[in-house]
């Protein structure tokens, strides 16, 4: 019986391939790590060929503890807004910049003045940037001709793993939504947006639904990674969308909150999110078709705690951010009137203020380690506290499902749950989202599973956490003085 | 040994007594502490029997070794600013309100509104605000108005020591000029400020200059301190003008720096300064022609002790292991950390800040922290903070500064990390000599020199001290923090309406939670 799903999390730093058997349950993963080069300060790429290496040594372990024949689909979860340029037959011609890459800044610069800032935001849901594919591959064509010139398509890194596994070019609406170049309105490549800068919409693969069957493993791809062949490969999504699949987020409103080294909040929603801001972007959701994911991410919300940890607490241990609870759980609500602002690299939503930096304001000579501790916990809070608010009005769930690392950290629960005024919901497995998410879509994909709602009892809710409104109350205001921090500080960090 | 001078320093943590020969030289010394009453965010409370008691156990044990009969004069340095009512049996009416309370701002407020403040400061020299002694009484006369019907007199805390030694109720000439109710030019008490304020002139004591000698020991006070009846006693000054005096800072050519838990930066002059912003204060200097122009900020040295104390875990656990000082330690490690703390910057108002900004509201912040910004790098950005807001106020003394040299007093003169970067920050030359820890009490023991005839000016100061070699500025580093001082000063710039809504919230109630 084929009764196995095998998903791949394809991300920056390595390969996941787990096993999910027709109940959802995780039967086998095995991690293959690879590196990233970062030069030039903030330049980023990766050799497509040690996604493959990395994709065929973990399948091949992970099968190795089944019958290879009971596997139903191959499904992938992928890093997003990469840009790897192939020829004709798929081989590449460069490496593929990543998401984190950011010299292309000028190109960025190029397409914002012949298309103009918000009408992108208004096609694609995401504010035009060099994080984005588009001006990657702008880059390309200004800097390397002879690699633009060879270009047959542009593919994100799971679309070349199903190219090798295929042998067909495609990509899906949510893997195409992190491209700066898609119409999250029409699901097609935006003529509007390509036109005006010159590139050729025939660069960018097909683009289907999440869930489509794109094919099926090959002779030659079989022999090198195990799979048999004639295995249905199911084109997955990119993480952000898995991530939120495998949140639970699969239907209308289920906002929920994922924390590690950044920390983002997100809704399924009917309509990407109108706000005048633009604190948000949106994806399209991997779900279905006339679902979006409306998502808001902070940069340094893990990472705070980590340097905070790393040079007042001596280490980053589990026991370190124990104690950490421990002073914070000491400090009053407020911290006595300390903020703390937690822009260690600057930041995305709500701000998207590259120069911001991080602060601690409102020293006093009574203040305290544990005073710091919980400013710091607050602090994080209150910045995902006005990101989730932009999305909240679009639904009417108040509960809120907490994954990732840092939902560990108790004190950031309750914390989440007072800040938000939320239900906070946390389910059993906290870090396997996004292969969850993978396999939810090859398992409808490809008929094994019968619809979505299994994830209920892939990841089953362990515990629910009450906010305490009168706290919610006070932060309501709290952020009031949290906002007038930053935006007091604003130009000192432009100045700076 | 013969012709010994007794000091008393009555601080905020306690009193020092200090006992020097002729030469100048320290011959003992103990510190007496007593307690300071901290509440409601901004009370700050002293009970004044508390000084007393410190001033008995002090003199005595100070005294070990040494014939009550060598003592040729007692004198004092003082906590400034205060308000101690006394009633007609000379009994304190309570606690007295300290130089750090400013809960008398709705006083103060209401004052300003009565007064033009340009005409205030040219009589006072000083700023009209909540850290003086007027508006504190006005609290007084609003919200305990028994307790102001019983009072017959207001004494600084130096004047209520000396009552208790001699029986006679005076203040100086520079405690008088920390009252806001003192005409610095005519060294009278203002009948215009008095008259506007509706306070009767017989509360306050009779002025005199600092080195008068205002009465002798008393019998029953020489049985509580052990001391020979008929001692003189010289009243000496509040400690802004003691650390003066310690400064070397007795000519128009003379700057020094106190760096203390506070610290001040303060001149000689004989005009009084008018800075056009009110920034600085002028105290009245004993020569009646001389006023020292000043500026204070609140937490110096406190800065240092909250880093120390807060933020450095590790370095605890080191300092213990090592029995050394956990600030020792600390600028060990940061001795080689690049100049300017990778952008990072320590706002130093802790406890609100007076000079250059006499904002009560103001708040400390660490601004500009990267992924990259270590532990190493919060720490001096703490000492670069208190350093670069002393070259604000620094700054303001431009037009009439022609000091060739800085003296530095105070305990954290005493970390030569933090002279030199005084020295670089302010672009001077500084120099420390042998009574920096000891100041206030070896300013005192001039003025009570003077005033019974072993010494017969100021010009001594200069022989009796013993100066270090002096520590140059680095040019690349003035350089750098000439250029981040801007960046400094808009910071908190950035910060005020932050500081503004956290008071109006305040107000509502929020933060009480």
């Amino acid at each position: 019986m084929r009764r196995y799903i095998l998903a791949h999390d394809l991300g920056s730093s390595g390969n996941k391939a787990t096993l999910f058997d027709e109940k959802g349950r995780m039967v086998a993963s095995k991690v293959s790590h690879y590196a990233m080069n970062v030069f030039n300060q903030n330049w980023a790429e990766q050799d497509p060929g040690v996604w493959w290496k990395a994709v065929c040594e973990s399948s091949k372990s992970v099968l190795s503890q089944i019958d290879p024949k009971e596997v139903a689909a191959v499904s992938f979860s992928g890093q997003m807004m990469g840009c790897l340029c192939v020829d004709k037959d798929g081989r590449p011609l460069y490496n593929s910049l990543l998401y984190c890459d950011q010299r292309s800044t000028e190109q960025a610069e190029e397409m914002i003045k012949k298309v103009g800032f918000n009408r992108i935001y208004q096609i694609c849901g995401h504010r035009p940037s060099a994080s984005y594919s588009l001006s990657k591959l702008m880059w390309i064509r200004a800097k390397k001709p002879e690699v633009f010139e060879k270009t047959y398509k542009i593919l994100q890194a799971k679309d070349y793993m199903n190219f090798r596994l295929t042998g067909n070019f495609a990509t899906d609406y949510n893997d195409a939504s992190g491209t700066n170049a898609f119409d999250l309105h029409q699901h097609a490549w935006s003529h509007e947006i390509l036109d005006p800068v010159g590139i050729s919409v025939d660069k960018f693969p097909e683009a289907v639904p999440s869930y489509t069957r794109i094919g099926k493993v090959t002779k030659a791809a079989s022999k090198e990674c195990g799979i048999l062949e004639g295995t249905d490969v199911i084109v997955g999504s990119g993480d952000g969308g898995c991530a939120s699949m495998g949140a639970g987020s699969v239907s209308f409103g289920k906002p929920y909150c994922y924390m590690g080294s950044s920390s983002w909040v997100s809704i399924a929603s009917k309509a990407p999110v109108d706000d005048p801001d633009m604190i948000a972007f949106t994806w399209a959701h991997p779900a279905q078709e006339n679902l979006y994911q409306p998502c808001a991410t902070m940069q340094t919300a893990g990472a705070s705690i980590s340097w905070f940890a790393r040079n007042f607490m001596g280490d980053e241990s589990g026991k370190t951010l124990d104690r950490m609870n421990k002073l914070s759980d000491s400090s009053p609500i407020g911290s006595n009137g300390l903020f703390y602002l937690p822009y260690l690299v600057g930041e995305r939503s709500p701000w998207w203020n590259p120069k911001a930096k991080g602060g601690f304001i409102g020293l006093t000579a009574a203040t305290n380690i544990n005073d710091c501790c919980k400013a710091l916990f607050e602090g994080i809070a209150m910045n995902l506290g006005i990101n989730i608010s932009v999305m909240l009005k679009e639904v009417p769930d108040r509960d809120v499902m907490f994954i990732g690392g840092g939902a560990l950290n108790m004190s950031m629960r309750q914390l989440l749950a007072d800040v938000f005024g939320c239900r906070i919901i946390i389910p059993q497995f906290l870090t396997e989202a996004t292969s969850m998410g993978a396999a939810l879509l090859g398992g409808v994909g490809c008929g094994l599973y019968k619809d979505y709602s299994i994830i209920e009892s892939m990841n089953p809710v362990q515990s629910a956490i009450l906010p305490d409104m009168h706290a919610h109350e006070f932060y309501q205001k709290h952020t009031e003085l949290f906002k007038q921090a930053y935006k007091g500080l604003e130009e000192w960090f432009n100045v700076q | 040994m013969a012709n010994l001078i007794l000091t008393h320093n009555l601080g905020t943590k306690g009193d020092r007594a200090c006992i020097y020969d002729e030469s100048g030289s320290l011959v003992s010394s103990w510190l007496e502490t007593y307690p300071c009453y901290y509440a409601m965010g901004d009370r700050a409370e002293q009970n004044p029997m508390d000084w007393w008691r410190a001033i008995c156990v002090s003199t005595k044990k100070v005294m070990r070794g040494i014939n009550e009969k060598d003592i040729d004069v007692i004198t004092f340095s003082g906590q400034m600013m205060g308000c101690l009512c006394i009633d007609r049996f000379g009994q304190p009416l309570g606690n007295a309100i300290i130089w750090s309370d400013v809960r008398s701002k709705k006083e103060a407020q209401k004052l300003s509104e009565q007064i033009d403040g340009n005409l205030f400061f040219q009589i006072t020299g000083h700023k009209l605000s909540p850290s003086y002694t007027l508006s504190k009484l006005l609290w007084v006369k609003n919200n305990e108005s028994d307790k102001f019907a019983n009072t017959s007199k207001i004494l600084q805390a130096k004047d209520f020591i000396v009552y208790k030694l001699t029986g006679n109720m005076v203040t100086d000439y520079s405690d008088a000029s920390g009252t806001n109710m003192f005409n610095l030019k005519k060294r009278k008490w203002s009948r215009t400020i008095l008259s506007i304020a509706d306070i009767a002139p017989q509360i306050l004591p009779d002025v005199c200059p600092s080195t008068a000698i205002v009465g002798k020991v008393t019998m029953e006070a020489a049985m509580e301190t052990n001391l020979l009846p008929g001692t003189p006693v010289v009243i000496g000054g509040g400690d802004g003008i003691t650390a003066a005096i310690a400064g070397g800072c007795t000519s128009e050519k003379d700057a020094y720096l106190y760096y203390g838990s506070s610290a001040w930066i303060g001149l000689c002059k004989k005009k009084i300064f008018m800075d056009s912003k009110k920034r600085i204060f002028n105290w009245a200097m004993d020569d009646k022609a001389m006023v020292s122009p000043c500026g204070t900020m609140q937490a110096a040295g406190v800065s240092l002790d909250w880093m120390n104390s807060e933020v450095s875990l590790e370095e605890r656990d080191q300092a213990r292991a090592q029995g050394a000082l956990v600030q020792d330690i600390i600028e060990q490690e940061i001795l080689h950390t690049a100049v300017g703390s990778k952008g990072v910057m320590f706002l130093p108002y802790l406890s609100g800040e007076r000079s250059p900004y006499w904002n009560p509201d103001a708040t400390g912040a660490f601004v500009g922290i990267r992924k990259d910004t270590s532990r190493h790098d919060l720490f001096r950005a703490c000492y670069e903070g208190v350093a670069l807001n002393l070259k604000s106020i620094w700054n303001i003394f431009q037009p009439i500064n022609n000091a060739r040299q800085l003296v530095l007093l105070g305990g954290q003169s005493c970390s030569k990390f933090n002279r030199q970067l005084i020295a670089d920050a302010l672009g001077i030359t500084v120099v420390t000599h042998d009574h920096v820890r000891d100041s206030k009490n070896f300013g005192s023991a001039i003025l009570g020199g003077i005033g019974i005839g072993i010494y017969k000016n100021f010009d001594v100061v200069k022989k009796l001290l013993h100066y270090d070699s002096a520590l140059e500025p680095n040019p690349d580093h003035v350089a750098f923090y000439n250029g981040r001082l801007p960046l400094f000063q808009y910071a908190y710039t950035c910060l005020v309406p932050f500081y503004q809504k956290m008071r109006n919230d305040e107000g509502e109630g929020h933060v009480v939670v």
